[in-house]
């Protein structure tokens, strides 16, 4: 029989602490050494060497769990960190794990959700829950399209650029302001990765885009 | 005329005993007597010493140059003394000049000596001064400037004889005036002069002066009235005249100036045509002449005489006549006609050889006098081109003058314009500056004002925005309220009531009741995570902008929309209530187009300058009339309107039934 893994919970909200103790006191593999409603309480704990695995909420009152969870692999980075939250944003997620954690689960997963992703974790693999792997398996648009899309506006800004036009010709043309019209064209320049006029006109034509 | 000239000239002269022969009515005798005794005999110096002058003067006058030298000297002597008398000295010596044929030297010594009299207010000075004036006026006459003798005659010489109150003086002054009026031969002159006579004649009737010339004088202005008279055709008055005149002369049967009666009464006879009467007065007038050995006045009436001869065919006695003349005569311009005269004599008597000779004679002399006239006249013009030559120097100097005075008038005025500009300049530009000045506070006034106003409507607006704001949550709030209600409450609601069943039940059927419990409160956490999110994204706190938007944006991703994020943003750190603002507005967006859009396809694309955030929300719907004028009535685009307004940012939508719908949204960030 092996050591139980040792688990550190850090949520703000006591029953949350609770709840997960709850679900994890039946079971001989799994052991709470400790938990905290504070992050920075945790920095503090005297036995966090032998820390196996930290269930980190993402919202603490103290200190933001992204950036904590950044702090404790930079420092221990032996200590597999998996993220919970009641909310499940993309972005949240992608932030997490890119600051190292191994996963991220969201609070209102079932106990065998909880169990596996542990598991899991400790064998080095990334873990979500369940809900969390629906919205990470939602396909960004920008990953498969080669260029972004011109609004309507940079394709009428595009167009006349491409008859010579100057910024202030182009202001008085579209009753912008000069400033507006400044904004568009570094946009357009930006979106399609060109440094300038010339540049962006070539790839128009190359791309069909007027 | 020049005859007449003459004849004028010589009875001047003589009665001012300036001339070569003193006229004279009685023995001089008694005069000469009495001014002798004075010399002789009186103590008073300065009464002998002008006694000596007038008998010095009186000697020159009868040609006794000796007597009148010796008299001057002793005179000269005595007038040392007083200065009063060297002044008159000056003019008893002037006739020095005369001698020595020095006109101009006569003239000024006679001025100097006029003036020096005039600070003398005695009787004496004044009958001098008027004296010399009358001297000056023939000096004058001789040169023709008879207009400039009358007037001194007029304007000094008469109120001069006034203040001496000498009666006889003036009466001789109007004989002269008469006389130089008579000169010109002139009918009206000589009317004018027969006024002058006529005054002349009262004066010298009525003075009471016991004078040795009063008598003397009366018969030159008789005579020459009668002469007047005659040549103004008014043969009674001349004959009056004569008649007068010879009343007179009778008294004086010694005098010598019978000739001169004689001679006027000859005139007088030849101008009535009767020349055998005139005759006989010219040849009584040279027996007058001959007993005193007077040959200048023979001539004279030799000559008048011989117009008598001419007229009365009387050639042999005209001829006798004018050889005598040109025997005796002195003047060559005289001998002259007389020549001419002798010609045509002998012609009319028949002996051509002789008029030839004198004709011939005339003609010699003629050209002689000719010459002699041309040189003058070369003289004249010489002198007369100088005097031109001279005054053209002067008129151009005065050209100069003028035109150098005028330059500096020029100067002047332009220098005045200059500074008159100036001064306009000045003050207009001390005008302009005030005026300046004034707009200038005004303006300011003004723009505080307006500044004020708009301040104003600012308020006023962000005050109608924030209540449109507040509004907006109130109704956000109420939607909050009934979802909760609505959704998590039924829920909570429902569990309950399972919990409820649970407890009375018999345990056979918990494990369905729990189970169903369980999805209960499973999707009742998820409602509330829902609702959560709704109202704060916990992305937009703890990532920021970019990240709450992309998971909005990706939570709407699906297989029929797919949702296009772009964000381009600069380093400025946008405040977290205006990305709040932001979030929401992209957020009810987004809403719309889900809700109503029908649409596929979304662009989200975010930008950041400065000051600026854009936003553009794109979709392929079915779109809307974005002209219509309800656009804002709805909850949704009243809030976006509402929060774009709070940012001071611009809404821009465009949209057309089946094309879609483009919204543009510009917002200020500029803390």
């Amino acid at each position: 029989m092996n050591k139980p893994i040792k688990i550190v919970i850090v949520d703000d909200h006591p029953i949350v602490i609770e709840g997960i103790t709850m679900l994890f006191s039946n079971s001989n593999d799994f052991e709470i050494v400790a938990s905290f409603t504070k992050g920075l309480d945790f920095l503090k704990y005297s036995l966090i060497n032998q820390v196996d695995i930290i269930l980190l909420d993402v919202f603490l009152p103290d200190v933001n769990g992204i950036d904590l969870c950044k702090t404790i692999k930079q420092e221990y980075p032996k200590i597999v960190v998996l993220g919970m939250s009641s909310q499940s944003e993309r972005s949240l997620v992608i932030q997490f794990i890119q600051n190292g954690a191994s996963g991220y689960l969201l609070k209102n997963a079932s106990l065998q959700e909880f169990y596996d992703c542990v598991k899991k974790a400790m064998a080095g693999e990334i873990v979500f829950s369940n809900e969390v792997k629906i919205i990470i398996g939602q396909p960004e648009t920008s990953d498969f399209k080669k260029l972004p899309t011109l609004t309507t506006r940079e394709k009428e800004i595009l167009t006349l650029l491409s008859k010579g036009k100057t910024t202030q010709d182009i202001a008085d043309e579209l009753f912008l302001s000069f400033l507006t019209i400044q904004t568009h064209r570094r946009n357009i320049l930006n979106k399609l990765g060109v440094k300038n006029v010339a540049e962006l006109i070539n790839l128009a034509i190359k791309e069909r885009l007027l | 005329m020049k005859k007449y000239w003459f004849f004028v000239f010589i009875i001047f002269i003589s009665f001012r005993s300036i001339g070569q022969q003193v006229s004279f009515l009685n023995d001089n005798k008694i005069y000469l007597d009495s001014l002798e005794n004075v010399v002789k005999t009186n103590s008073s110096d300065s009464l002998r010493c002008l006694n000596s002058y007038k008998l010095s003067r009186f000697f020159l006058g009868t040609k006794k140059v000796k007597e009148s030298k010796a008299y001057l000297d002793t005179a000269n002597t005595l007038s040392r003394k007083s200065q009063f008398l060297t002044a008159v000295s000056q003019y008893y010596n002037a006739h020095r000049f005369l001698e020595n044929n020095d006109i101009v030297g006569y003239e000024k010594a006679l001025r100097s000596t006029y003036n020096a009299l005039k600070k003398y207010n005695n009787r004496f000075a004044f009958r001098l001064r008027v004296v010399i004036i009358e001297e000056i006026c023939i000096q004058l006459e001789q040169r023709n400037n008879e207009k400039e003798s009358m007037q001194l005659l007029l304007k000094e010489a008469i109120p001069l004889a006034e203040k001496a109150d000498a009666k006889e003086i003036m009466s001789d002054i109007y004989l002269g005036l008469a006389m130089t009026l008579m000169n010109r031969d002139l009918k009206i002159e000589r009317q004018k002069a027969r006024n002058y006579l006529k005054i002349a004649q009262d004066l010298i009737e009525k003075t009471t002066e016991n004078s040795t010339t009063r008598e003397r004088t009366k018969l030159t202005i008789y005579l020459t009235n009668a002469e007047n008279e005659t040549k103004l055709k008014q043969f009674n008055n001349a004959k009056v005249m004569l008649d007068k005149a010879f009343a007179l002369l009778s008294k004086y049967p010694k005098s010598n100036m019978f000739n001169m009666y004689y001679f006027a009464e000859g005139v007088y006879y030849t101008d009535l045509n009767q020349h055998e009467k005139a005759l006989l007065s010219y040849e009584k007038g040279i027996k007058s002449c001959l007993l005193l050995n007077d040959q200048f006045r023979i001539n004279d009436l030799k000559n008048a005489q011989n117009d008598s001869y001419f007229a009365l065919k009387k050639y042999k006695e005209s001829k006798e006549n004018l050889e005598y003349r040109i025997k005796h005569e002195n003047f060559t311009l005289n001998r002259n006609q007389e020549y001419r005269k002798l010609a045509r004599v002998y012609a009319l008597l028949g002996d051509r050889k002789k008029a030839c000779l004198f004709y011939e004679k005339h003609i010699v002399l003629n050209d002689s006098l000719n010459n002699s006239n041309f040189e003058n006249e070369i003289v004249t013009l010489d002198a007369k081109f100088n005097k031109v030559e001279n005054e053209k120097k002067i008129s151009q100097l005065l050209a100069q003058k003028e035109k150098s005075e005028l330059v500096a008038k020029n100067d002047k005025l332009k220098l005045l314009l200059l500074g008159l500009t100036a001064i306009i300049l000045l003050i207009s530009t001390v005008f302009f500056w005030k005026y300046y000045q004034n707009q200038k506070k005004l303006n300011t006034q003004k723009e505080l004002n307006f500044k004020q106003e708009l301040q104003t409507l600012e308020s006023k607006q962000e005050l109608a925005v924030s209540n449109a704001l507040l509004e907006g949550e109130e109704v956000e709030r109420k939607r909050l309220a009934r979802d909760l209600h609505d959704g998590l409450g039924s829920m909570l609601s429902g569990i309950k009531l399972y919990m409820s069943k649970l407890s009375i039940d018999t345990v056979q059927n918990s494990p369905v009741i729990i189970e169903n419990v369980n999805n209960q409160l499973d999707n009742s956490i998820k409602e509330l995570r829902h609702i959560a999110q709704n109202m704060m994204p916990e992305s937009l706190l703890k990532l920021g902008l970019e990240a709450s938007l992309k998971d909005l944006c990706l939570k709407f991703n699906s297989n029929n929309l797919a949702v296009e994020f772009q964000y381009y943003p600069e380093s400025n750190q946008i405040l977290e209530s205006k990305q709040i603002i932001i979030y929401r507005i992209v957020q009810e967006l987004i809403h719309n187009v889900v809700k109503h859009a029908k649409a596929s396809q979304i662009l989200v694309s975010c930008s950041q300058s400065d000051s600026m955030f854009l936003i553009t929300v794109e979709d392929n719907g079915v779109g809307f009339d974005s002209k219509k004028s309800n656009l804002f009535d709805g909850m949704g685009l009243k809030n976006i309107k509402n929060r774009v307004e709070f940012m001071k940012g611009k809404l821009d939508i465009d949209s057309q039934s089946q094309k879609g719908s483009v919204f543009n949204i510009e917002l200020n960030i500029a803390n």
